[in-house]
């Protein structure tokens, strides 16, 4: 009887040295992203995924303009996405600090850190042609458009269509197969 | 001899660290990402810093996740074919013409392997199995995760060697789906339905639903017996196998039932085919619910109950007129608290309880096969009642070094007695490189007829497993990624049926069973091409594996039915945009079975090849596939020295699917 130790370790030792051998050089993958950078990406993709009515932008190239509401935790991360995002119409960022604020911003986001006044604020906004965006997890529960999330290591979003239709907004079929989530 | 192994783990372990912790160096700027559709955003990998929503690679578990897609490309047709592709499960048969998983080396149908669907466990509860082939359609499933290991300290009972977690399709309420398949082998057509549809809406409430039914057959080949006796499984073999799912939901409430009825004939009673004039009918009915509430009094904890009450007739044998039927009622309930608490993103910890009672009750007895009457049927009575009580908890912290998980389960059980086990994780993942040190022991929880049908005279109590693994991953670009792990696994004290002479038999707590191995999966995808191979190895420790005489082979590091080495493939090339072209397969290495005291014969190694072609349009789905495109003889053998001969797999199987999503 051979012991185990013995007759294990030669399965052993070829699985190290493979292992050993797999080279540094292969890697060409770019790094993770930090989930604000993607966020970043999502909030200023979406303008191609959404038709707002007519006069909600003054004319076809007409900047969208991107409010963060509250605290920001974008940094100039969505400032550089949204200068770097070669499109039909060019893109504005803007930070306000009250629903109040927001008459000209086609696309508002909420970050996780104003939870507690989400609400307040999304019921202000409601009827206005814009496109809410939120990540608290119940951002489509208090009348949000758009919730992001996680889906283990990939940034995922849903969407409201009830709240989509009271802003006036039409969200395309693309957009719609992209969302991990329909509510109806 | 202890030490030398673990010098072997140490190099091999410091092997594997030198060109990761170098590739892990290698640092890039994170970029931004301005210019992309929103199909390469939902690919983007992100680093998010919460370890309650970890990507695989950083759980504290050996974790396979099978994805819709790649179900969708190996054309599996039920769990089965979908574990089969996964490295560390291949499938024998027991009693009655069911089959069940063997995991690394081991027969673990029987009480090893837990398997939740959309969150309820299914195994039935007089002995803990789970019957496969034709079960647990692929086309209600959206995903499912395979956890090597007891999983969480949070599972107990079955949760002993893995856990398989399915969500459904229709519990992702995405819309809907109906899918027919009609199947066709050796002349004899079989049909197969799935329909679902699942929807949230704004107001807070959300419905879902799932449906299967299938009629057609385990098999179109002949079974012989060890006796000689020769039976043609393709006019007496039908399965008829059915599911329903439903879900509703309010806001934090969770409501979900599941109905299950696995029928088959079986065409070879206990193995010994000559005992039937007519195929036998078995039957496993479950009917299962469970409500949760989800609690958050702020913002860092959530605290879940939740009920789990099911009613189960498993094992439900109607056999050849004048030999008497057989069934047993199984119920159970279950209430269970776990509280979550995320202190901040990097401190979690997990605490619960979860008590249960369970009752079995004769129905109806088989004089012929020498039970006892209804009345008397449980050691005197007509019903047997056990309770059950447990606690655990589980800290996960995300340290400068290295995520490291602690946790425990403690159990106490009315006849069984107490138990506890420790689980501790190390984690760690750079930017492709990850590496996770695993140490976990679980135990088995004796099932109702385990601990009835025990040998005369003895008592049983929980088994024990005790884990050790290492595994360390490599994303070589965003396409390629490969991934392996070294196991060392041993079960003290398994439950196992045994015959020591006639009429002395009975289940007993018997000496140790050991395996040692490992598992290796590389997989690429792009655009238009994906892959994957899989290799699992597993040897037995012959001293240990010899418990009780049942499951060790004569042949040094193999046990019975059990292929020590397993190859399996998938690659799917999208030819055009709506067109996919796929191809599977599984590579078994050669097998013992037991045929008479001190003789063993041997199954030839296997190749089991699929294909698939499939027109994959917005709403409708057309595909033609082939399965067992070799026609091989495919068989499952009996893992254990049960008198069984191998039940035959079917032959070359041609199927055409039709489905339509909305």
């Amino acid at each position: 009887m051979i012991p185990v130790a013995a007759r294990t370790l030669p399965m052993l030792l070829v699985m190290g040295l493979v292992w050993t051998c797999v080279p540094a050089s292969l890697s060409a993958e770019p790094a993770p992203v930090p989930e604000y950078n993607a966020k970043a990406g999502y909030l200023v993709a979406f303008q191609s995924y959404v038709t707002w009515p007519a006069g909600a932008l003054a004319a076809p190239t007409s900047p969208v303009v991107l409010c963060v509401l509250g605290r920001d935790p974008f940094g100039a991360v969505l400032d550089e996405t949204a200068a770097a995002r070669v499109g039909a119409r060019p893109l504005q960022v803007r930070r306000i600090h009250s629903p109040n604020d927001a008459g000209d911003c086609q696309i508002v986001f909420i970050g996780k850190a104003e939870s507690a006044r989400e609400a307040e604020w999304l019921a202000a906004i409601k009827r206005k042609p814009i496109l809410t965006v939120g990540e608290s997890g119940k951002t489509v529960e208090r009348g949000g458009a758009v919730e992001f999330g996680a889906v283990r290591d990939r940034v995922a979003f849903e969407v409201s269509l009830p709240a989509a239709e009271q802003a006036g907004l039409k969200i395309s079929s693309d957009m719609l197969a992209h969302a991990r989530k329909v509510y109806r | 001899m202890k030490s030398c192994a673990s010098r072997v783990w140490f190099v091999v372990v410091g092997l594997c660290l030198g060109p990761l912790m170098r590739a892990a160096a290698a640092q890039e700027a994170s970029p931004i990402v301005a210019n992309l559709s929103l199909e390469e955003l939902s690919k983007l990998r992100v680093t998010i810093a919460s370890v309650a929503d970890k990507p695989v690679r950083e759980q504290p578990g050996i974790v396979t996740v099978i994805t819709e897609q790649q179900i969708a490309d190996s054309g599996a047709r039920d769990l089965m074919d979908i574990l089969a592709l996964v490295p560390g499960f291949s499938f024998g048969n027991d009693v009655d013409a069911v089959l069940g998983a063997e995991f690394r080396g081991l027969w673990a149908y029987e009480g090893k392997i837990l398997l939740l669907i959309d969150g309820i466990p299914v195994n039935e509860g007089l002995y803990g199995t789970l019957q496969m082939g034709r079960h647990y359609s692929a086309g209600l499933i959206k995903q499912v995760e395979i956890i090597r290991g007891p999983g969480s300290a949070r599972y107990g009972g079955n949760a002993e060697l893995a856990v398989l977690s399915v969500t459904t399709k229709a519990a992702d309420q995405q819309g809907g789906f109906a899918l027919v398949r009609q199947q066709v082998a050796s002349g004899r057509v079989g049909t197969s339905v799935d329909a679902g549809a699942g929807y949230s809406f704004v107001n807070g409430w959300r419905a879902a639903f799932g449906a299967h039914y299938e009629d057609y057959i385990r098999s179109d080949r002949t079974y012989v017996s060890l006796g000689g006796d020769v039976v043609d499984t393709k006019s007496r073999s039908t399965m008829t196998p059915a599911m329903i799912t439903g879900q509703i939901g309010w806001r934090d409430l969770d409501v979900r039932m599941l109905y299950d009825d696995y029928s088959l004939d079986n065409p070879i009673g206990f193995g010994d085919p000559s005992l039937q004039a007519t195929p036998w009918s078995e039957t496993f009915r479950s009917a299962m619910g469970s409500v949760k509430y989800d609690v958050k009094p702020n913002g860092w904890l959530t605290i879940s109950p939740r009920i789990i009450t099911g009613r189960q007739y498993p094992w439900w044998l109607q056999t050849s007129p004048g030999q008497g039927d057989f069934q047993l009622r199984y119920d159970r309930q279950t209430f269970e608290v776990p509280a979550a608490m995320a202190f901040d993103d990097r401190n979690h910890l997990l605490v619960g309880m979860a008590l249960y009672g369970e009752q079995a009750t004769a129905l109806q007895t088989s004089p012929l096969f020498g039970q006892p009457p209804v009345h008397v049927f449980f050691a005197g009575s007509e019903r047997v009642s056990y309770r059950d009580a447990s606690g655990y908890a589980q800290y996960d912290v995300d340290m400068a070094w290295a995520d490291v998980t602690l946790g425990g389960r403690y159990e106490a059980h009315s006849h069984a007695g107490s138990a506890f086990v420790p689980r501790i994780g190390i984690t760690r993942a750079w930017e492709r490189v990850h590496v996770k040190l695993l140490f976990d022991q679980a135990f088995r929880t004796p099932n109702v007829e385990t601990i009835q049908q025990r040998l005369r005279d003895t008592s049983v109590t929980y088994e024990k497993s005790t884990g050790s693994q290492f595994e360390a991953g490599y994303r070589f670009n965003e396409r390629v990624s490969l991934v392996g792990n070294l196991y060392n696994l041993r079960v003290d004290k398994p439950l196992a049926f045994t015959v020591l002479d006639n009429p002395t038999f009975g289940y007993v707590n018997g000496s140790a069973i050991s395996t040692n191995g490992g598992e290796a999966e590389l997989r690429y995808q792009d655009n238009s091409l994906s892959g994957y191979v899989g290799y699992g190895y597993y040897r037995a420790d012959d001293q240990l594996s010899s418990a009780l005489g049942l499951y060790a082979s004569a042949q040094e590091g193999q046990n019975l039915a059990l292929p020590s080495h397993k190859v399996s493939f998938l690659g799917a090339y999208r030819i055009r945009k709506p067109l996919t072209w796929s191809a599977s397969g599984i590579h078994s290495s050669a097998r013992w079975m037991f045929a008479y005291p001190g003789d063993e014969s041997r199954l030839s190694p296997e190749l089991n090849l699929n294909t698939l072609l499939e027109y994959r349009g917005r709403a409708v789905t057309l595909g033609v596939a082939v399965h067992n495109l070799l026609d091989e003889m495919l068989v499952a053998g009996q893992p254990y020295n049960g008198g069984g001969a191998p039940l035959p797999l079917p032959g070359r199987d041609v199927s055409l699917t039709i489905g339509y999503k909305f």
